[in-house]
């Protein structure tokens, strides 16, 4: 929806729209194979209860599979080693045994490792199977730092269909690292603070989820009013990033968008500005993805009490809210010059009568969890850097901190 | 009119809405006549994806809260479709919290939950993904069930593993 319906006529204007994307209903999973290939952290600091509770979990995640399922496992430390070629998840025993064989070294491979476990996913990867690398790491990368390096990756890997799920552990890792392979590679970063708790159950939401998936991969296609542009556009659920403009070929663009999952909603925010028109009413965007289409119509109007008019303040303020999101997490992240619009975007909102009363749960939880991370970290001068990632954690699931969920 | 978040100076007079971010600089009119409607979501549905030929065969959807196994702390293992060995890994976070339990009292491989026409059943002992018994044994409802074959499992079953820990079977 957008958040008007009427704009002045003979004058440019911006306007909110937001698109929510689910599996139909009665859609009923028809359960696609699963390829998993682990990539585990071997470096010094893992040795101890980290990697034995990291082996642990992924003895519980090879057994939750079906037999017909793949696994593979790729240690990194400072070699890179193939510790399971993709393996039928019938053969347990064969499976379990490579897994408590697995001992610590030295250095940090990540790249390698991710890269190593591309091209092993990639080889064994069947036509309508869903695949996944989970990277499970506690250390800064030792080979490649620089995050373009990995955003490359992610894309390349991304781009056959495949996701990339990485899990940090403890205080030491790169946070921000992890978080841009996720938003690259179409997963989700997990932040693990108790690997003896968390590790298994996170590694078990894996599979539940790559079981879930309905579609892989998919596009939306959008087109839009001639002379209108997509100024920028965020992911709001089920994981909030800011999206890449997306590739246009005249006024129609294609946004890449995260694997479609049974019972999970995708939504997704943009902000659009309008050319000038004359009065009369035109269609603003037409959506459309697998062949279903959705239409939306604008009015230009001479009519101030219409064009002023705000039919639906939501999906302005929860691009606002994503957007304060985005800025708190570059803050928490070290930049602290775009903290201050990060408050004039809560203060701004917050002082909008009209809005608090017509939000709908999406929204509020939106704003409510921009709110409380500001209150968190702002507030907070002294965080320690397991608050700082847990503060970013908390940037990326608007619900996480909401109750209920 | 400046705008509060963008900086935007070139907003008309009277603006309600930044002409460059869109965000709100005034109060919207009251009650504008005739109202505009709020328009319906955009929302798209997946319909359910054609079946190719090398889609594998239906098989029932993955719900996330299915069987499962509790643990006397209220914590739980989910039971899928696929047949799943039970042993110390999973019962591993439980059995630390035990005074003077050694966690190797539960074999790693303890026994095994699969589905048989639609069934959930347990067995403890040389199966197709378990390579032999346990040591310790598994008793169903009380009954010693190692090495003696497939039992059928029904909600409410009490496991107990190696008289330490006592898993009930749960099917919501």
């Amino acid at each position: 929806m957008s958040n008007r319906t009427h704009v002045k006529a003979g004058s440019g204007s911006v306007v909110f729209v937001s698109i929510d994307l689910s599996a139909d209903q009665s859609t009923v999973i028809q359960r696609r194979g699963l390829n998993i290939c682990l990539a585990i952290d071997c470096s010094g600091s893992m040795q101890g209860i980290k990697l034995e509770q990291a082996k642990d979990s992924a003895i519980i995640l090879a057994r939750s599979l079906s037999p017909n399922d793949m696994i593979s496992i790729v240690t990194f430390e400072g070699k890179v080693r193939i510790e399971l070629s993709p393996t039928y998840a019938s053969e347990q025993s064969k499976i379990e045994s490579v897994i408590r064989s697995i001992k610590v070294g030295s250095a940090t491979k990540l790249f390698e490792g991710m890269n190593k476990s591309y091209e092993l996913i990639s080889k064994n990867s069947k036509p309508g199977s869903v695949s996944r690398i989970v990277v499970i790491t506690d250390g800064i990368p030792t080979d490649k730092e620089n995050p373009r390096d990995y955003e490359n990756l992610c894309k390349s890997i991304r781009s056959e269909g495949i996701t990339v799920s990485p899990i940090g552990i403890g205080q030491d890792y790169n946070d921000q690292l992890l978080l841009r392979i996720s938003d690259f590679g179409g997963g989700e970063w997990m932040h693990v603070t108790d690997p003896m708790s968390q590790l298994p159950n996170f590694l078990r939401e894996q599979v539940t989820t790559m079981a879930n998936t309905i579609v892989v991969n998919p596009d939306l296609k959008l087109s839009l009013m001639p002379g209108a542009e997509i100024v920028n556009l965020y992911a709001a659920e089920p994981v909030l990033t800011e999206m890449a403009l997306p590739d246009r070929k005249g006024d129609q663009y294609t946004i890449p968008l995260r694997d479609i999952i049974a019972q999970q909603k995708q939504t997704i925010v943009f902000r659009i500005r309008l050319p000038s028109r004359p009065v009369g009413d035109v269609t603003l965007l037409t959506a459309n993805m697998m062949n279903q289409n959705k239409t939306l119509m604008i009015n230009y109007s001479d009519n101030p009490s219409l064009y002023n008019a705000e039919a639906d303040p939501n999906p302005r303020v929860l691009l606002f809210a994503t957007e304060g999101t985005v800025l708190m997490r570059k803050a928490i992240g070290g930049d602290t010059t775009v903290l201050q619009k990060a408050e004039t975007i809560i203060k701004t909102v917050q002082s909008d009568p009209q809005v608090t009363i017509v939000l709908n749960r999406s929204t509020q939880d939106a704003l409510n969890n921009l709110q409380q991370i500001h209150e968190q970290t702002v507030m907070n001068p002294n965080l320690s850097e397991s608050e700082k990632k847990q503060a970013l954690h908390d940037t990326t699931i608007i619900r996480r901190k909401s109750t209920g969920g | 009119m400046e705008c509060p978040i963008c900086n935007f100076k070139n907003n008309p007079p009277e603006s309600v809405y930044c002409i460059e971010c869109g965000a709100k600089l005034a109060e919207s009119p009251p009650a504008p006549q005739p109202t505009p409607q709020v328009q319906p979501p955009v929302e798209i549905q997946i319909p359910p994806p054609a079946a190719t030929a090398t889609a594998p065969p239906p098989s029932p959807p993955s719900v996330v809260t299915g069987p499962q196994l509790q643990l006397p702390d209220n914590s739980s293992i989910p039971i899928g479709t696929a047949p799943q060995i039970v042993g110390r890994t999973e019962l591993l976070n439980y059995l630390r919290t035990l005074q003077n339990v050694d966690p190797a009292i539960v074999s790693r491989q303890h026994f095994t939950i699969f589905q048989e026409n639609g069934k959930y059943c347990i067995i403890d002992g040389k199966t197709s993904i378990q390579e032999k018994p346990s040591a310790n044994h598994t008793y169903l409802n009380g009954a010693d069930i190692t090495d003696k074959g497939q039992k059928d499992l029904k909600s409410g079953d009490v496991i107990d593993v190696a008289n330490t820990v006592k898993l009930t079977f749960t099917i919501p």
